[in-house]
């Protein structure tokens, strides 16, 4: 893929981008590139008094666009009304390319020993007890931090820190096999929203930013990581038997059939995460995991065309689709008794 | 199909006249290349890289490349110095059980046959390998080059089994994989469940090669000048069995939940959950393994 227009200097774009930011987030983009003009080491004005030391702005993370840390951070804080409240509580986990995303990544769990004032980093016991330390998300301050130290990255729990044992939506992450192109995984994605109609479950989806997309299912208060790992096998096993020449559940990959789409259910396990909406990808274009309209997940739809350059400005325009469609969780048990009462009532 | 080797199975003072027949076939779709203007066949034709110049095989050497674009060149008389003597003996030197063998030794099968009055030995050698569940390794050389192999019993059949040596197998050091103890115990017993709903005996009959199926309804509608239908929707109703017994796990999964009373209120509320400052106060549930139980 050739993209036109590849850039050196990220200061000319930034700035035509401002007018869509919010105020705060705003001060912050002219903060940054204020440092970004002296040099690239400096410190972050993030209003209220409150400071980051970043350095190395100019660090090209993405080497075939010229994507630099700069231009990361200016993104998250153009987004930051919508990507914050999508980490809000949650335990973070960071992948972490401190050369770009051609170099050398690694996971991080844990919270660093210390974290600049403003980070929010706190101890949670895991399912054993133990005692862990993780940065958790849902201001901008933590989320530059997290950038700063190279992640590129970045993926919310399902659950938040005052109930880990609680999942608060579960998601069918569309992972297309090697020999699968786009188009199979926007069939599959039709077919997921099928079967979730007829189960009267809403749902939002979005690319993941890489080559597949995740369907996000929110869930009422109160269920249990298993339940959220039941209801998308439900979803999954329904869509799989329709069409088992495009999808599949079967885990091991190689006995994945050639050209299918993995509808994946076991990310829903707890610990496992995917990547937050309106959060970068470690991929060339810098792919941004963007939450669409269903009736845009049709033929022509490329995960490509979104962007730490189109996707501020296609959050101005659409609206914030993600906190839409979270508004209101699903019950469970509904869609249980709906099928006690009706059965096969599609045919 | 025809002998691939002929010779016979020597241990000890026993020799058993035998044939190597091939035991897999080939289910490859082959395809020409044509020249997409007259559809006639292209053909490969061997070019010096120097001056674009065809060689012909009279003029063609085989070399051994030591450092990048350095050659050795090794005639045919060095290849028959190399050569090993062509014995006609697959020669068992240990009997070792089945099991004992790791499975990534194995490359391919062949059906030994036996050659004519070669029946009664063979049959022996059979019985006696299959009462003592053993199986024969031993060197064998086929078209001058020298394989590791074992025999061994299936059903009437002595199968010969060409295996890798111990030096084409990448080791495992090679890699790092994780350790056991980064499970968590629920996870487990969660991952274990999964693998129990689908245990099932193995039926190799029941897995297909859908690529090849497709390629030959491409060229079996092509012929009859049709554009091939690949992917009828089966609007039949999703596996039934499946779906009813997902339905009962999640009914059992939420009245588990239940148990946990602040939990069961917020459930049966069907309300968006408070605001997190309110729920902050609020004790961390216990661990799941109730749940998981």
């Amino acid at each position: 893929m050739k993209r036109a227009g590849m850039r050196k200097s990220a200061a000319p774009r930034a700035r035509t981008a401002r007018s869509r930011t919010s105020a705060a987030g705003s001060r912050v983009v002219d903060s940054l590139e204020e440092i970004e003009r002296s040099g690239g080491d400096g410190t972050v004005e993030l209003g209220g008094g409150a400071t980051l030391t970043v350095s190395s702005l100019g660090k090209v993370f993405f080497p075939r666009d010229g994507f630099t840390k700069g231009d990361l951070m200016r993104y998250y804080a153009r987004v930051e009304d919508a990507i914050l409240p999508v980490m809000r509580d949650r335990p973070l986990v960071l992948k972490r390319y401190p050369n770009g995303i051609d170099g050398q990544s690694f996971y991080q769990q844990n919270a660093p020993d210390s974290v600049p004032a403003g980070v929010r980093a706190e101890t949670i016991r895991n399912e054993e007890g133990e005692r862990q330390r993780r940065l958790i998300g849902g201001d901008l301050l933590t989320l530059l931090y997290i950038v700063q130290l190279g992640a590129i990255s970045v993926d919310p729990w399902h659950s938040r820190v005052a109930q880990l044992d609680e999942a608060d939506f579960t998601i069918l992450d569309l992972d297309p096999g090697p020999k699968a192109s786009f188009s199979t995984v926007v069939e599959v994605a039709k077919l997921v929203k099928d079967e979730l109609d007829t189960l009267k479950l809403t749902a939002v989806a979005k690319t993941s930013g890489a080559s597949g997309m995740h369907i996000v299912v929110p869930l009422e208060p109160g269920l249990s990581d298993e339940t959220a790992v039941l209801a998308a096998q439900l979803v999954a096993t329904r869509v799989v038997a329709r069409a088992p020449r495009i999808s599949t559940i079967e885990r091991a990959v190689r006995a994945r059939p050639s050209g299918t789409v993995y509808v994946d259910y076991l990310q829903n396990i707890r610990g496992k995460t995917v990547a937050a909406a309106y959060a970068v990808r470690a991929r060339p274009g810098a792919t941004v995991s963007t939450p669409l309209e269903w009736s845009e997940i049709d033929k022509g739809l490329d995960p490509r065309d979104f962007t730490i350059e189109s996707v501020p400005d296609r959050l101005r325009r659409r609206g914030d689709l993600w906190a839409r469609a979270m508004k209101k969780g699903n019950s469970i048990r509904a869609v249980l008794d709906a099928r006690a009462t009706t059965p096969k009532s599609r045919r | 199909m025809a002998a691939i080797w002929k010779g016979a199975i020597t241990f000890g003072l026993v020799s058993i006249p035998v044939e190597l027949r091939t035991a897999v076939r080939g289910d490859r779709i082959s395809f020409r290349m044509l020249h997409a203007e007259d559809l006639s066949p292209v053909k490969y034709e061997r070019v010096c890289s120097e001056d674009g110049e065809t060689v012909p095989w009279s003029e063609v050497v085989k070399g051994y490349e030591y450092a990048k674009g350095k050659y050795v060149v090794l005639t045919d008389e060095d290849f028959e110095r190399a050569a090993l003597e062509a014995s006609r003996a697959i020669d068992i030197l240990d009997f070792v059980k089945q099991d004992e063998i790791d499975p990534r030794y194995f490359e391919t099968p062949y059906y030994l046959v036996p050659s004519k009055g070669g029946e009664r030995p063979y049959a022996l050698l059979r019985e006696a390998m299959r009462r003592t569940g053993a199986v024969g390794i031993g060197k064998i050389i086929i078209r001058q080059k020298q394989n590791l192999a074992a025999v061994k019993v299936v059903g009437d059949a002595l199968v010969l089994e060409l295996m890798r040596f111990a030096n084409e197998l990448v080791d495992t050091t090679d890699f790092s994989f994780p350790a056991s103890d980064i499970v968590k115990p629920q996870e487990l017993t969660m991952a274990e469940q999964l693998i129990g709903n689908l245990a099932e005996p193995f039926s190799p009959d029941k897995y297909t090669d859908d690529y090849r199926a497709n390629l030959m309804r491409i060229i079996r509608a092509k012929l009859k000048g049709k554009k091939a239908d690949l992917e009828p929707m089966q609007e039949a109703e999703p596996a039934d069995e499946q779906v009813i017994d997902l339905m009962s796990r999640l009914r059992e999964s939420l009245e588990q939940g239940k148990k946990h009373p602040s939990r069961a209120k917020r459930a049966r509320s069907g309300t968006v959950r408070a605001p997190r400052k309110a729920a902050a106060s609020r004790e961390r549930t216990p661990p799941k393994s109730r749940r998981s139980a």
